[in-house]
Order: structure tokens, then sequence, then C-alpha cells
């Protein structure tokens, strides 16, 4: 297990919620921007 | 409800396993078979998802493909750009120019119209062996800015996502090798 803050691997269902927000209008001014999900990893 | 958006890859058995997961969604469910590294073939797939689906409302590219052609640095040849040079460094602008064409060529209004291209987190930092994918995934990180900027007079959002250890079946044999894993 590498060292992820949340102390598990993802799940499919926690990488698709950004697929959502970014087909949502929720997103509509968001651009150019980089979404990492890895549970805190890249914090270490 | 606007329609599901359709999967598109190269592996039907992926298509289909993709396809059951949203069955019993709202919506409609369409797959086709679309090789990312053909011109033609991202044409192509394109124009038949707007036969079926009307619209396309946005669209997610993957970076590239991991495994296989795995060499030393020391060791490399002319031959070892990597076998993902090719897909992964036409087809993320391709897939997103494609549909940016499509809607100029329809006049379709500035509305919501996002393209995503998934890289990983080897974009930000290194792996052993697997330059040309590390390559190409932390060109994508670039290359999204790039689009965002030129894409976003016609209202087509560009973001990068990068995610960390997901566990799918591509990821399953690196997360069972313990090797990798700090004791």
């Amino acid at each position: 297990m590498p060292r992820i803050p949340m102390r598990r691997f993802g799940e499919t269902h926690d990488f698709g919620g950004i697929a959502v927000y970014l087909m949502s209008k929720a997103s509509s001014y968001h651009t150019a921007d980089t979404f990492v999900i890895d549970g805190g990893y890249t914090a270490f | 409800m606007p329609p599901l958006p359709p999967v598109n890859t190269a592996d039907a058995d992926k298509n289909k396993s993709a396809a059951a997961t949203m069955a019993g969604c709202a919506g409609k469910v369409g797959t086709r078979i679309c090789d990312v590294s053909d011109p033609a073939s991202v044409k192509a797939a394109m124009a038949a998802t707007l036969d079926a689906f009307g619209r396309v409302d946005g669209c997610f590219a993957n970076a590239g493909i991991g495994g296989g052609g795995r060499h030393a640095f020391i060791d490399r040849t002319e031959e070892h750009g990597g076998p993902c040079s090719r897909p992964s460094r036409r087809c993320v602008p391709r897939i997103p120019g494609r549909r940016a064409a499509h809607d100029r060529a329809r006049h379709l209004p500035a509305t919501l119209r996002p393209a995503g291209a998934t890289s990983s987190l080897a974009s930000l930092f290194g792996t052993g062996a697997q330059r040309a994918l590390r390559r190409d995934q932390g060109r994508h990180h670039a290359l999204v800015r790039a689009l965002a900027v030129e894409l976003a007079r016609q209202g087509v959002t560009a973001n990068a996502i990068l995610p960390g250890w997901i566990k799918s079946d591509m990821t399953a044999g690196i997360m069972a090798n313990e090797n990798l894993w700090p004791m």
C-alpha cells in the first residue's frame, strides 16, 4: 500500500465524480485546470 | 435527462462491460469501436455518435497505454519511443478538436461543452522504464492548458484529470506487485 493519507486505494466511484462535475453546468466557467484525484497522495 | 455518453474504445469486451455498468442508469447508452490513433476512425466514431445521439456534450480522452515496451533507458534503441506514443500523443488533442470542429460546422451556440483529458500522477512523478507513457502524460498536462485557451472562444472548457491509485482492471497488476510498496 502506498502512503495515501486516506489509507485506501481509490475506487471507480471516487474517480467518476469529477467527470459528473465537468459534464454539469456547475463547471461552466472552470477551464484550464488540473484535478488530482488521489486521496491526498501528492500532499505527502 | 440527456443521453449518457457512448463509450468508444478499441476493445469490444471493454465496451460491453462498461455499457453493462450503466445499464441501470437513465438515458441511452451506446458503444462503438474507435482506434484513437487513426484520424479516420475518430472522425467516423464522432459522426456515428452524432447520428445516434444528435449532439455531443463532452469528451474524455485517456492519455495513453501503460505496460509493454519497457526497456531500461541505457538499453534503449531508436525504436524505443514507446508503444503509447502514437495513440497518446495524437489522440488527446484530436478528440476535443474533432468535437470543436463539429460544433463550429453546425454553428452551435457557446454553451457548456467540456473536454477532459485523463492522465495520471505519473505526469508529476517519475516511474521506472515507462518513459514514453510518462513523457506523453506530462505533455497532455500542458496541452490541456493550451487547448483551454484556444477553444474557450467556442465555449469549450478543457481540464486535465490526474487519478492516483484507483482500483481498476488496468491497475490490478501493479497494485498486486508488493515489490513496489515501501516496507
